[in-house]
């Protein structure tokens, strides 16, 4: 099942105003793209402070940090492992200057990175993206004024490509396959986006390491009021609270989903989770979505903060291992406390993504529709020629609220509150026929079966009968309906008989607590009717031993005749009972009985196959002399055919 | 008939399917039943059906013309709207004034029962108004067999039904600018007529006083008038009293040979009495066990041709008394003829085991070899009960399969009555189409057949069961014993295995004779085979005599789609799946039954994805967990619904919708809201119409779009209000959520069956094995709901088709050099013209839209090239 966790603390972030205010701070936070649902490190570059590495298990703490000066903001992070060694790059931006860092740490040794070993180029423009290749031993750096570039380890340049676009302002780095690819995003004047796919060949640096796959130009897209997230092909951009899919590779729109919980907060934030399913902040609250289904997976209020935002998210990628995938992962966010002051903390949501499917969001659809929900009961063809006139098939149409109101105004006479059932809703037998199958809105038979049980006591209106044959009965009504109405035999029965949902459990404590032949009858059968002996079973474990000690007497014990009748019925709870509970639960008295009891049933049974063949071999005896007597035998007045089919115990 | 009220986009059609016409086969009192008849050049065959008329070529064995009622406006008048049969079909224009004229090599003239004369073009396009003449005939009567000489004068027969006997009346037909009838002999009490194979002589069997009598008479001339007593014929063979029961001295068939010398009765006990008319001495064939129902002499009058119930046509040498047998054939023997002077037997087959229809199929055998030249017939449905007009042969014993002589007057009278009087009145039928070729499978008895609709041919007809039926006829008292009967077929979704369930009847006045076996059999196919392979088979799959209620093929998301669910009558469901490790089909999951509750209404419908299964039961409708196979546990869900009646039919929709028809209404639940939004009031139309668990038939669903198309069959009351044995029906289409209607269609018949073709339209049969087809000819727009569907499938499949579509990008770019100016302005053409400009356009690119070139309108067929060069 799909599930958020309560969120739970990394590290609290210096009280720096720009990391408290939640418009900006996520552009002053960057997560290093390394992380994966089962990462254990994460690297964040925290802009006028520092870069830090934390471990999340066994317990949240920060192992590694970079100081940088308090001047400069952090625009882009990445770190990647390579031959024991691990790369760390960072772009800085203090003032106009910025800078490209990198720097690098044996891995698993805890020493940590010295401040002086940093390497540091300046670069033209303010870096948007940093992507480390730790296998080809290269740093793709994507600058705002659409040059990618490529530097070495030692930050030697090794390659510039200029898009021709200035002002990029997404990018994002994935791997399809073995390769690795790059898009950005562009921003044109007029709300215009351009949107670039690359292909990046690294270790080729003969030839050209990167190549244009696709360049398209995308209108009314603009950047600037828009969130961006990518995962496995697909874009997701939410725009005010709709969120808008795009399909890769030519960034065409697929899907436009309204997000009805987004409207009217001050603070979202969107990431991808897994396939199909995205996390929405609003505030402080979180959002599981399935964005094929429509559905809220999951929510979680995060209470003890004012708002939170997502950073990153480690992405489950459902495609590539179908069978059983794993569901756990994390998403990073930021969150700030409420208050006048406030502390902002990084924090950390465990995520079940649930399996994407069906029922994981069964019920839990949020698109809004502007129709209303109908249980009015509309005829098949409007044009009618329609031949169909007779009183079976008239069309009823009633107004169910009206009719409410009138009832409730009448709660107090029985009979008048039948008189205006019965009239308003055209019933014309005591019980529910198909002609009242007009009689179906659920809200109003639950509204008035409520209205009877919470007003009447001593006597019942009539109504409630015709009810309790209605097969639509409300099901929140079922419960404790038995024990209400004990007291009324004709009702009781009724509600046995043709009452739908009736509680398992009450059934059998009714079964076990009667002494009437026939109403045990009635419940026996019911109970063999509706549920599966798997769950009688269950239900009978869970039961009071007297009362199955009492229910085993009363079979064993019963000589009344309607008992006998149904004695099969009966028979076959007890088989259920004994089962499910255990033979040496019984006492030994008790368990004599029951043997004794059993013989004579067995002994009636024998006799009585006994008796079957007999009459059997006289039948047989009787055809061969007939053939063997030839034609006297046909002279001879037939012997009536009869057979014993079944013979009762 | 297209009535499109919402939208023009739906269409309804029919295009295909019906049956072969035998017209006189209702009259019992005519031999000849065939009318299907070879053109001058003999080489093509030309085969009436009740919805079209179809040219064969002998030598191809392929249908070379189809002349389609429904698509000439004239003949659907004639033969849709007024419901006329056609009742002969000659070569040329008759009405021309001589001979020369007639135009035999292109024309022909089509009587209708009802006395219409309808000239038409069988090479070339046909005519759009042909032309079309009325004979006025007494009420009652109707037109039997038209006679032509050679210096054309014409002689109409026409048949009237009364109680026991028929009335035949000769007229002599003169067709100036009106038809103008002058009737020149009337025959009464006739209780069997034939004539001669060069429509010269006719022979009659009359009753008179209690006494029956054989009248020859010449038809154009005088030269043969001849008036014996059968008991004459029969005391020249010196039969003693003892033998003689009713069936020895029931003549069920009767031939005559071109010279009128020979006549030959064949009985309802199987003897065959060849009488030389000029001394009316007579001499006993027998070899046949139960009745005989087709003699013909061939044209030289030398050998006899004699069929019946044994599914064995006989030839009698009649110089030597030796005997030639061809046995095997597919059906009963009801008519047989020689044609084309000797060259041809054309043979009229029943399959009689289908006891709901009369599934007739035609037969053209090569008279110097006997090898089978042409097989035609139609859809052979089996329906729920048997449909009007359903006629069986004459047995020597009464069974469900066949009529008697006593009880033949009873049982039509019975089966009329019941068709005007009973309130269920449920004719559907079973078929399923299969999702790679799109081909109908058609349940039929022991054996299921294979019809192609677009091809408007039969494919193949294959034996599922074993039993008396597949290799030769069941004869007399045979006629009990019950072989298999297939009662179910489906397909996974990659359509390579097929799944069936068909039950055995044990013997008759057993202990066990109520035993059924029920089996569930797995098939698969190779490519490029036609037959389908066994490959497993459980026995009473889910416990002994407890049937299948319904079998539902595994989305494509679970196993490979190789799996299958069944559902038993007590809501126990098994999950059956081909596991690679076995090799064999295993039961994999299984719930276990509630034993003591029993329905038939038992519904399922799973989610494309796999992960629910929707299990409707009586009027419960459970959710169901596929992992755990349990009973859906969800802290705010509830999983468990209860119906207003029980639940008959349910489909699930684009995954968010679940449409449920019980027997009162039609609701549509929506899974994401989790309440129903939208009911209709079914109760008038289904209520005590259907069997439970039939309305299925009669509701599809197309899976990529999500629209539902539902019949709903109606009774049709006279013009004076009284009910009638006839139906209408009406096809709506619904969108997605049932809150638009795309369409409705009326279509003048009982349909039986509904199917989505798993691409855009649905196929339906109607009771006349009529195929036809309600789709849109263009492709819906891309709405919102569609492109949702197309994100669950790439997903689903498992085939990445992003990452396809990066590799492609990625390998088509050229690997050197930036990307220039020209080169983006390619890209961006590239996006403008679709990615699809790759797709190379060679000879094959159109074959596949060819396969079914016949039906195709004009603007499918631009459609159709344009997907394949887009």
């Amino acid at each position: 099942m799909p599930s958020l966790s309560q969120s739970f603390k990394l590290a609290v972030l210096p009280r720096v105003a720009s990391l408290s205010n939640f418009a900006f701070q996520t552009n002053f936070l960057q997560v290093a793209d390394d992380i994966e649902p089962t990462s254990n490190r994460i690297t964040i570059g925290i802009s006028e402070s520092a870069i830090s590495q934390y471990v999340l298990n066994p317990t949240p703490k920060l192992v590694l940090s970079i100081p940088i000066p308090s001047t400069n903001i952090v625009t882009a992070c990445d770190v990647a492992r390579s031959d024991e060694q691990e790369i760390w790059c960072y772009a800085l931006q203090a003032g106009k200057v910025c800078t490209l860092n990198v720097a690098s740490k044996v891995s698993h040794a805890e020493n940590g990175v010295n401040s002086d070993d940093v390497l540091k180029v300046k670069v033209d423009d303010q870096a948007v993206g940093v992507h480390v290749n730790g296998k080809d031993k290269t740093i793709v750096v994507v600058l705002k004024n659409g040059l990618i570039q490529f530097y070495d380890f030692q930050l030697k340049l090794l390659h510039s490509l200029d898009v021709s676009y200035s002002d990029v302002s997404v990018t994002k780095f994935f791997t399809e396959g073995a390769n690795d690819f790059l898009f950005i995003l562009c921003s044109l004047p007029e709300d215009k986006v351009c949107f670039k796919l690359f292909e990046l060949s690294l270790p080729n640096y003969n030839q050209v390491p990167i190549k244009e796959l696709s360049s398209i130009i995308l209108e009314d897209f603009s950047l600037a009021t828009s969130k961006i997230c990518y995962q496995s092909g697909r874009l997701y951009r939410l725009i005010g609270h709709e969120v808008l899919v795009y399909a890769l590779p030519q960034c065409q729109l697929v899907q436009a989903v309204t997000l009805p919980m987004v409207q009217g907060a001050d603070v979202i934030s969107m990431k991808p989770i897994s396939s199909n399913r995205i996390l929405v902040t609003a505030d402080n609250k979180i959002y599981l979505l399935n964005l094929t289904h429509n559905s809220i997976l999951f929510q979680r209020e995060l209470t003890h903060l004012k708002s939170f935002q997502l950073l990153k998210s480690a992405v489950i990628d459902s495609r590539v291992s179908s069978s059983l995938p794993n569901q756990k992962t994390f998403v990073i966010g930021v969150g700030t406390k409420h208050g006048k002051n406030p502390t902002s903390s990084l924090e950390i949501v465990n995520v079940d993504v649930g399996t994407g499917t069906l029922k994981d969001s069964l019920g839990k659809g949020f698109t809004v529709s502007n129709e209303p929900i109908s249980q009015v009961l509309k005829p098949l063809f409007s044009d009618e020629d329609n031949e169909a006139e007779d009183e079976d098939n008239k069309f009823e149409h009633f107004d169910f609220n009206q009719i409410y109101q009138h009832l409730e105004k009448n709660k107090q006479s029985i009979s008048s509150f039948d008189r205006i059932f019965l009239r308003e809703l055209n019933i014309k037998r005591e019980h529910y026929t198909e002609l009242d199958r007009f009689i179906c809105d659920r809200q109003f038979l639950s509204n008035v079966v409520h209205l009877i049980l919470q007003n009447f006591q001593e006597e019942y209106p009539k109504a409630l009968t015709f009810l309790l044959t209605h097969p639509l009965f409300p099901v929140d009504c079922t419960p404790k309906l038995l024990s209400r109405l004990r007291e009324h035999p004709r009702l009781f029965k009724q509600a046995i008989v043709t009452c739908p949902n009736l509680p398992l459990q009450e059934l059998l404590s009714e079964l076990f607590s009667i002494e009437n032949g026939e109403l045990s009858l009635d419940i026996s059968l019911r109970i063999l009717q509706d549920y599966t002996t798997d769950m009688i079973k269950q239900e009978v474990r869970k039961l009071n031993k007297i009362d199955v000690q009492n229910f085993i007497e009363f079979v064993i014990s019963s000589n009344d005749e309607n008992a006998i009748r149904s004695s099969h019925q009966l028979f076959q709870l007890l088989s259920l009972v004994l089962d499910s509970i255990g033979l040496f639960a019984l006492d030994g008295v008790l368990l004599d009985r029951l043997a004794d009891y059993i013989q004579e049933r067995v002994a009636i049974a024998e006799r009585n196959s006994k008796l079957c063949h007999l009459l059997d071999d006289k039948q047989n005896s009787r055809g061969f002399a007939k053939s063997g007597a030839g034609s006297v035998g046909s002279t001879r007045e037939a012997v009536p055919k009869y057979t014993v089919e079944y013979l009762d115990l | 008939m297209n009535q499109a009220t919402v939208y023009q986009k739906y269409k309804l059609s029919v295009v295909s399917g019906g049956k072969p016409v035998l017209p006189r086969s209702a009259n019992k009192s005519s031999c000849n039943k065939g009318i299907a008849c070879l053109t001058h050049d003999e080489l093509n065959y030309i085969v009436p059906f009740n919805n079209q008329i179809k040219v064969y070529s002998i030598k191809t064995r392929q249908c070379v013309k189809t002349l389609k009622f429904a698509n000439n406006q004239c003949l659907s008048e004639v033969f849709v709207s007024d419901q006329a049969t056609i009742a002969q079909i000659s070569l040329g224009d008759v009405t021309s004034e001589n001979s020369a004229q007639r135009q035999e090599d292109r024309e022909l003239t089509v009587f209708t029962n009802d006395g219409r004369i309808i000239i038409l073009n069988y090479k070339g396009k046909l005519v759009d108004s042909p032309k079309l003449l009325q004979v006025k005939l007494d009420q009652g009567e109707t037109v039997c067999k038209v006679f032509i000489s050679d210096d054309n004068t014409l002689k109409l027969l026409t048949s009237k039904d009364s109680v026991v006997e028929y009335t035949y009346r000769i007229y002599d037909l003169k067709i100036q600018d009106e038809p103008q009838l002058s009737l020149e002999e009337t025959f009464d009490n006739v209780i069997l007529s034939t004539w001669s194979s060069n429509d010269r002589i006719l022979a009659f069997l009359q009753k008179k006083d209690n006494k029956r009598n054989i009248q020859l008479h010449s038809i154009f001339d005088d030269s043969l008038r001849k008036n014996f007593p059968l008991s004459s014929v029969f005391a020249s063979q010196n039969q003693s009293s003892s033998s003689s029961s009713t069936n020895s001295k029931y003549v069920t068939s009767m031939a005559i040979d071109r010279m009128g010398e020979q006549l030959a009765m064949g009985f309802a006990s199987g003897v065959i009495n060849v009488i030389t008319v000029s001394d009316l001495q007579g001499r006993l064939l027998k070899w046949h066990i139960d009745s005989v129902l087709s003699l013909c002499f061939t044209e030289d009058g030398s050998y006899l041709l004699s069929g019946g119930w044994e599914k064995v046509i006989s030839f009698w040498q009649l110089s030597t008394n030796m005997q030639q047998f061809l046995p095997r054939l597919n059906g009963v023997i009801i008519d047989c003829q020689s044609v084309g002077y000797d060259k041809y037997y054309s043979l009229a087959l029943q399959m009689t085991e289908n006891s709901t229809n009369s599934d007739f199929q035609l037969l053209l055998l090569n008279a110097a070899d006997l090898t089978s030249k042409l097989v035609v017939n139609g859809p052979l449905p089996v329906f729920d009960s048997a449909v009007k007009n359903t006629i069986q042969p004459i047995s020597a014993v009464a069974t469900k399969a066949s009529t008697t002589v006593t009880t033949m007057n009873l049982s039509k009278k019975k089966q009329k009555k019941k068709h005007l009087k009973s309130k269920r009145q449920d004719y559907t039928t079973c078929a399923s189409i299969h999702p790679v070729t799109k081909q109908l499978y058609f349940p039929h008895m022991s054996a299921i057949q294979v019809y192609d609709f677009y091809k408007n041919e039969q494919s193949s007809y294959q034996y599922l069961a074993s039993g008396v039926n597949n290799s030769m006829g069941k004869v007399r008292f045979e006629l009990n014993i019950k072989d298999p009967v297939i009662l179910d077929v489906k397909f996974t979704r990659d359509g390579k295995w097929m799944a069936t369930y068909e039950v055995e009847y044990p013997a008759d006045d057993l202990l066990c004779s109520k035993d059924l076996v029920h089996n569930l059999k797995f098939w698969d196919k190779e490519e490029n085979d036609s037959q389908w392979n066994l490959r497993t088979k459980v026995v009473n799959p889910h416990g002994v005599g407890i049937p299948i209620t319904k079998i539902l093929a595994a989305p494509t998301t679970i196993n490979g789609s190789q799996g299958f669910l069944t559902a038993d009558n007590e809501a126990g469901l098994k999950y059956w799946s081909y596991e690679e490790y076995e090799k064999n089909w295993c039961l994999t999951k299984l719930s276990l039954p509630n034993f003591n509750h029993f329905s038939n209404s038992v519904s399922l419908a799973w989610s494309q994805d796999g992960s629910l299964i929707f299990h409707a039961f009586d009027e419960k409708l459970f959710i169901l967990d596929f992992d755990t196979f349990r009973i859906f546990e969800s802290n705010n869900t509830t999983n468990e619904f209860n119906l207003d009646s029980e639940v008959q039919a349910i489909q699930l929709i684009n995954n968010t919708n679940l449409i449920v028809a019980t027997r009162t209404t039609l609701n549509v639940f929506n899974l994401l809201k989790g309440g129903i939004t939208n009911s209709f009031d079914l109760h008038p139309y289904v209520n005590g119409v259907y069997k439970n668990g039939h309305l299925d038939r009669l509701i599809s669903c197309d899976e990529k779009t999500g629209i539902v198309a539902l019949v709903i069959n109606q009774k049709v009351k006279d013009e004076d209000g009284t009910p009638s044995a006839d139906y209408k029906s009406r096809v709506v289409v619904f969108d997605n959520d049932l809150s638009n209607k795309l369409g409705c269609f009326t279509h003048p018949e009982y349909i039986s069956w509904i199917g989505w073709n798993h691409d855009t339209d649905f196929i339906f049969l109607d009771t006349e094995c009529r195929l036809g087809v309600v789709g849109t000819t263009v492709n819906t727009e891309m709405s919102d709901e569609v492109n949702k569907e197309g994100i669950l499938d790439d997903l689903q499949n498992g085939t990445n088709d992003f990452a396809s579509q990066l590799q492609k990008l990625s390998s088509t770019k050229s690997t050197n050099g930036h990307a220039k100016e020209d080169e983006e302005e390619e890209i961006a053409l590239e996006f403008i013209n679709g990615e699809k400009n790759h797709k190379l356009i060679n000879m094959n690119s159109f074959t596949s839209m060819l396969d079914n070139f016949q039906n195709v309108q004009m603007d499918t067929l631009f459609d159709r090239v344009m997907r394949v060069i887009t």
